[in-house]
């Protein structure tokens, strides 16, 4: 039955026109016009989908996440480029879609049910089980305007379990009800997954991963990254942790975290940009990890390991790797709490590290000043990049390769503390009091 | 497909949807109301009462002194008026209809041009209740049936696909321009009076005749009143024509609504 199914999406595109005016809305629809300010939402969207695929979409609010979807689900008109589909489509854009407040559960799953593609018929044999599985009891003959949205989810979630659709499109919407529902829903859809294909708008990446086998992240229209749900969740989750998920901002910076240039943070052009770049792509590059490469850090006070600091104190920072390339370049950054990078270093710029250049394995250490940091978890990052020929690759990273704990013992707002020595407070003679 | 069979083809394949859709259309208003569906009746039932008084027993109308009783009518007038709300409903609410069921058109894959066959549905099922009512008050006033009830279908079928055509493009040019809602409420009430429901086209000055067939009430009303109530009827080349047109609105009508509908998501 399900042998037919296909997904695929070709090139596609979405440009909203943003018209100044109804009219020239509706001229422009019957006759093709544009108007003079267009927004792009999509950018050469590509996807392909069989039977058994439950793919994830991950990325910022306004990314185009809804717009992809609605455009799969054949709500919304694409631009440029094509959708094909085989299969019934239901999709599940909004919890409850069409129900009035005023009619009762069962004929608000009626007409739902209908409106997915059921006969009246159907829906009669399915009944029962739409009712065990949404598991609100006598409420089922109330009118839906007595539910709380719990229920609602579940009544709604409970008619699209059961219409039988091939390509399953779910936008952000099993985020309500209790933990139990919630589970209820998730089993529901790796079960169905075997035979169907799902698309999964979430931003719970726990979902995401756990859920889907392949996933894409969107940001500003364009499939960012795609693959692996943890690869991409991760990347994703990175981002956003760092701030800078806002599409804007990525846009403007968008090619350095997405491509191969990411080489730049260790090749001379990030050198002396010291600074923003390195910072920027530590975390987002693409990697060449084949897994031979091992890194291992830790940090010392005056030889003795230590994880706990007050700030201000000389610290040894060393990082050990083996499997590594034959010119090597190590570095690190120190991340707050909220994974915001506080420091970046490596041995690029650094005088006593030229022409050192170990074979495969081998061992750096950092002694530096521990600036007065606020109270809290820190965590670093280590990075062995091939400093050979041509712009440097990174080779591998490690996240946490070393975490630390600082209780401060200065008072001030903000990411570090100030070692205050003294302050003074002078009055200048002749002012009134 | 040819395209003259397209839009009874789209209603054909959703005929379930499309009859859950109706019930659901007619039972809004009245769900949550004690008295229920009765209202359908009521309301009809309260505009004969006030115009057999108005017109049967204040005012001296037109058609006094051509009908066997005088009380045949204030039901003459209901008769029009109900027609005329028939057609005032369906232009009123086709222009906010798509935008009212936003979730159909943006959340679900779903056939959006049977909606306006939602809103002629309705209002035809309210104009048949209207006419049972009618039907009964002209038994008990005449003593009969008259058979001219038979041909009434004959009539108001081609208004029927007039209406249909005209709620595709008020859905559509409603969809984009919100004003349009707000205009046809202002002058719904000015077309009841150009309408031949308070009168007859031949009272109209010969000069202004013309103009009035180009209103589509003109003839159903004209012919329904015929058939009713004075024996007559129906001018079966005048039909013709009216056909002619109603096919014309209706298919222009479902031609437009498909063009627009492409944009329907992306303005609300």
């Amino acid at each position: 039955m399900s042998s037919d199914v296909e997904l695929s999406v070709r090139g596609l595109g979405k440009v909203y026109d943003l018209h100044d005016s109804p009219w020239k809305a509706l001229l422009s629809s019957l006759f093709g016009w544009h108007a003079a300010t267009r927004k792009a939402a999509l950018e050469d969207v590509n996807l392909d989908a069989r039977p058994g695929d439950v793919i994830g979409i991950v990325g910022a609010n306004g990314a185009g996440k809804s717009t992809l979807l609605e455009i799969i689900a054949g709500t919304r008109t694409p631009t440029s480029g094509s959708v094909t589909v085989r299969g019934r489509v239901a999709a599940l854009l909004e919890l409850g879609a069409g129900f009035n407040p005023d009619f009762s559960g069962l004929e608000n799953a009626r007409l739902s049910a209908v409106a997915y593609g059921l006969t009246p018929a159907q829906f009669r044999e399915r009944w029962p089980a739409i009712v065990a599985f949404a598991g609100i009891g006598d409420f089922i003959r109330r009118p839906t305007r007595e539910y709380s949205s719990g229920m609602f989810a579940r009544l709604a979630f409970a008619v699209c379990a059961h219409v039988d659709a091939d390509i399953l499109i779910i936008d952000e919407i099993l985020g309500v009800g209790d933990v139990q529902f919630q589970q209820k829903s998730m089993r529901f859809l790796r079960e169905a997954a075997a035979d169907k294909i799902i698309l999964y708008v979430s931003h719970n990446q726990t979902a995401v991963t756990a859920l889907c086998n392949r996933a894409i992240w969107i940001d500003d229209g364009r499939v960012v990254k795609s693959g692996a749900p943890k690869a991409v969740v991760h990347a994703y989750h990175r981002a956003t942790a760092r701030g800078t998920g806002a599409a804007g901002t990525f846009s403007e910076l968008g090619d350095l975290v997405t491509g191969d240039d990411a080489a730049r943070v260790f090749g001379e052009a990030g050198q002396e940009a010291a600074g923003a770049l390195p910072l920027v792509d530590f975390g987002t590059a693409d990697i060449d990890d084949d897994g031979t490469l091992v890194i291992e850090a830790g940090l010392a006070v005056n030889g003795k390991p230590a994880s706990s600091f007050h700030g201000g104190e000389p610290v040894t920072l060393s990082i050990a790797w083996t499997g590594g390339p034959s010119e090597a370049l190590v570095a690190f950054v120190v991340r707050d709490p909220l994974g915001q990078v506080l420091f970046y270093r490596d041995t690029g710029g650094i005088e006593a590290t030229k022409g050192v250049k170990p074979a495969g394995s081998g061992q750096v250490r950092f002694d530096f000043v521990l600036p007065y940091l606020a109270s809290g978890a820190y965590a670093i990052d280590a990075a062995v990049a091939d400093a050979g020929t041509g712009p440097a690759r990174i080779m591998g990273r490690k996240e946490f390769a070393a975490s630390f704990q600082v209780s401060s013992r200065h008072i001030s707002a903000g990411l570090a503390n100030l070692a205050m020595r003294a302050a003074e407070i002078a009055v200048v003679e002749g002012s009134e009091p | 497909m040819a395209v003259w069979i397209k839009p009874l083809h789209s209603l054909f394949s959703n005929r379930q949807l499309y009859w859950e859709l109706l019930v659901r259309d007619i039972l809004t208003n009245v769900r949550g109301s004690m008295l229920g569906l009765a209202w359908v009746l009521i309301t009809p039932l309260v505009l004969v009462a006030i115009y057999t008084f108005v017109f049967g027993v204040v005012l001296k109308s037109t058609w006094i002194g051509q009908t066997e009783s005088p009380l045949e009518v204030p039901l003459i007038y209901f008769l029009g008026l109900v027609t005329f709300s028939f057609f005032f409903e369906i232009i009123t609410r086709s222009p906010e209809f798509i935008r009212s069921n936003k979730t159909y058109v943006t959340k679900i894959v779903f056939p959006v041009d049977i909606l306006a066959w939602v809103v002629v549905g309705t209002s035809a099922m309210k104009l048949l209740a209207s006419i049972a009512l009618l039907a009964v008050f002209m038994v008990l006033v005449m003593g009969h049936l008259p058979a001219g009830l038979l041909l009434l279908p004959v009539i108001y079928l081609p208004l029927l696909f007039l209406c249909t055509g005209l709620a595709w493009i008020l859905n559509a040019i409603g969809t984009y321009v919100r004003d349009l809602y707000q205009f046809l409420l202002a002058v719904a009430p000015v077309f009841m009076f150009v309408s031949p429901i308070f009168y007859s086209i031949e009272q109209v000055p010969s000069s202004a005749r013309a103009v009035f067939w180009f209103n589509p009430l003109t003839f159903v009303l004209e012919n329904a009143r015929a058939v009713l109530f004075f024996d007559g009827r129906i001018d079966w080349t005048g039909y013709l024509t009216f056909w002619a047109g109603a096919l014309l609105v209706f298919f222009a009508g479902y031609a437009f609504f498909q063009k627009a509908r492409r944009g329907f998501a992306d303005v609300i």
